[in-house]
């Protein structure tokens, strides 16, 4: 008797179950367009707008539970300065109807609507925001960026329909950040990073999701200390002292032979000469560079390996009358140039800009 | 000559350990006020930036600074950083000069048309003291204090 209830309370538990588990079948996911602006003002609420084309191929996937993901910097914590909501013309069921407000994922495994599904198509153990960011990269910005996620508070009746909706988005911009690039990720939290390939709308990253990386958000009014997330990263490599200075100021720049890749040393590591290769960036677009190695770019050996040289840039760079310069760039080199030593695993130069708090 | 009356108000206050009712005395010539001739040519002998010593880092061998008894004033180059050359304002290598109070100065303000540059005397000009000059302003930065010392040659 005792068996024949197990069975009984199992096969009752999968009737309620499994139309959960195929709740959530095939379909296609297309984010056909991005409204985001190009360049913002810090501080700023911005405005985006994600237009999605969704196709259930008529496989009789029924309800769905919308996912968004937002790739943005961690300082504009999103957390707290963003809301998203989605709309659509669909509305086969006034019950579970095509549009309505999202809810940001807090990562509590506990709650199924926060159990990511991997690339499998299987719950992972990790949430939406980790499995993004592994899965999906963070773009070309340098790093400080994190994913966020979004689950739509109600489900949508998604069966046997194709429609274009919206996700919009209002989010609040940071001022730690002078750029950056941000992504959109559009799916339903039945497959969440399911991958395969095809479908109806091939274009799609996959049938199951898809995902946007925009161009560059430029963000004008940031604090002096922004950085460009699409930049190369801050260096150890070379500093420039005082910590706050405009180029009007006298500068001192360091440079510290032995942070190299990863914390290894750069080849200028126990160089006898080390001279600045400095290029002036002006306010026109025009630049100027002193890099011909000179007793006025020479050096000097102030501790372990680590070199430095004060210059005023107006004079060191011969800045023409009624230019303003915005940043230097900066790489080291050995006496005959045949070492050059840049930002390093980035085969740029060191660029930094006036720091005024 | 342009002529700067000074007045050197120092009181030296005796504090008798022996008892409350010793006399205080002054010297006589905490309250005596002195003429200081700046006018001439002050050649920079040292430079500091927020208190660290940058004279062997930055080169400006042979600068100076004419002040003229006529009110005008001329830096021998502009190759050398001052705060009447910035790319982000007026820039200029001559002008006129002036104290803000010719009785009490404690700034020295370098002009050239509207342009009015202020910089704040380090130290009180004495009348036993004028044979350095010294200056502390900013080039750039507010967070940026530098200091300027000058003799007279």
């Amino acid at each position: 008797m005792k068996k024949s209830y197990k069975l009984l309370k199992t096969i009752a538990a999968l009737s309620v179950a499994l139309p959960l588990i195929f709740l959530f079948v095939t379909s296609c996911f297309l984010i056909t367009e991005v409204d985001q602006p190009s360049s913002v003002s810090a501080g700023e609420t911005m405005t985006v707008t994600v237009n999605v084309a969704f196709d259930s191929e008529n496989n009789g996937a029924s309800d769905k539970i919308l996912l968004f993901g937002m790739l943005v910097p961690k300082s504009w914590d999103a957390a707290n300065n963003a809301t998203v909501r989605y709309d659509s013309d669909h509305n086969a069921n006034p019950d579970q109807p095509g549009s309505g407000t999202m809810t940001f994922d807090d990562g509590d495994l506990t709650f199924f609507k926060s159990q990511s599904r991997g690339a499998d198509g299987n719950i992972t153990g990790n949430t939406w925001s980790q499995d993004m960011e592994e899965i999906l990269g963070t773009g070309e910005n340098y790093g400080e960026m994190e994913w966020v996620a979004f689950y739509s508070d109600n489900f949508i009746d998604a069966s046997n329909a194709a429609f274009d909706g919206t996700v919009t988005v209002q989010i609040k911009v940071g001022d730690q950040h002078t750029g950056t690039q941000l992504a959109y990720f559009i799916g339903n939290i039945g497959d969440g990073l399911k991958f395969e390939e095809g479908g109806s709308t091939p274009e799609a990253s996959s049938k199951w999701y898809d995902v946007d990386f925009t161009d560059c958000l430029s963000i004008t009014g940031a604090a002096a200390s922004a950085t460009d997330l699409c930049g190369p990263p801050p260096s150890l490599t070379a500093t420039i002292l005082p910590e706050n200075y405009l180029f009007d100021d006298i500068i001192s720049i360091r440079f510290d032979a032995k942070e190299g890749i990863e914390g290894a040393n750069t080849e200028l590591f126990n160089a006898g000469e080390v001279f600045v290769c400095a290029t002036a960036m002006l306010s026109d677009g025009t630049s100027i560079v002193k890099c011909d190695r000179d007793d006025a770019s020479k050096m000097t050996l102030i501790g372990d390996n680590i070199w430095e040289l004060s210059l005023w840039s107006p004079d060191y760079f011969d800045i023409p009358e009624g230019k303003l310069m915005t940043e230097i760039h900066l790489n080291f080199q050995n006496a005959d140039g045949s070492i050059v030593v840049k930002n390093p695993g980035f085969d740029e130069d060191i660029i930094y800009s006036q720091v005024c708090n | 000559m342009k002529k700067i009356i000074l007045a050197a108000r120092f009181i030296f206050i005796g504090l008798f350990l022996m008892g409350c009712e010793e006399e205080l005395t002054v010297r006589q010539d905490a309250l005596t006020a002195y003429a200081v001739d700046i006018n001439g040519t002050w050649q920079l002998f040292s430079i500091s930036r927020n208190g660290e010593d940058l004279s062997g880092k930055i080169s400006f061998t042979d600068y100076t600074l004419d002040l003229n008894n006529d009110g005008t004033f001329n830096l021998s180059s502009s190759k050398v950083p001052f705060p009447t050359l910035r790319t982000s304002g007026a820039s200029f290598i001559s002008g006129n000069w002036a104290f803000n109070d010719d009785f009490q100065p404690t700034e020295i303000q370098f002009s050239n048309g509207p342009s009015i540059v202020p910089t704040r005397l380090d130290q009180p000009l004495f009348g036993s003291n004028n044979t350095t000059l010294s200056i502390t302003f900013s080039l750039g930065c507010a967070t940026n204090t530098y200091l300027y010392q000058f003799k007279k040659i």
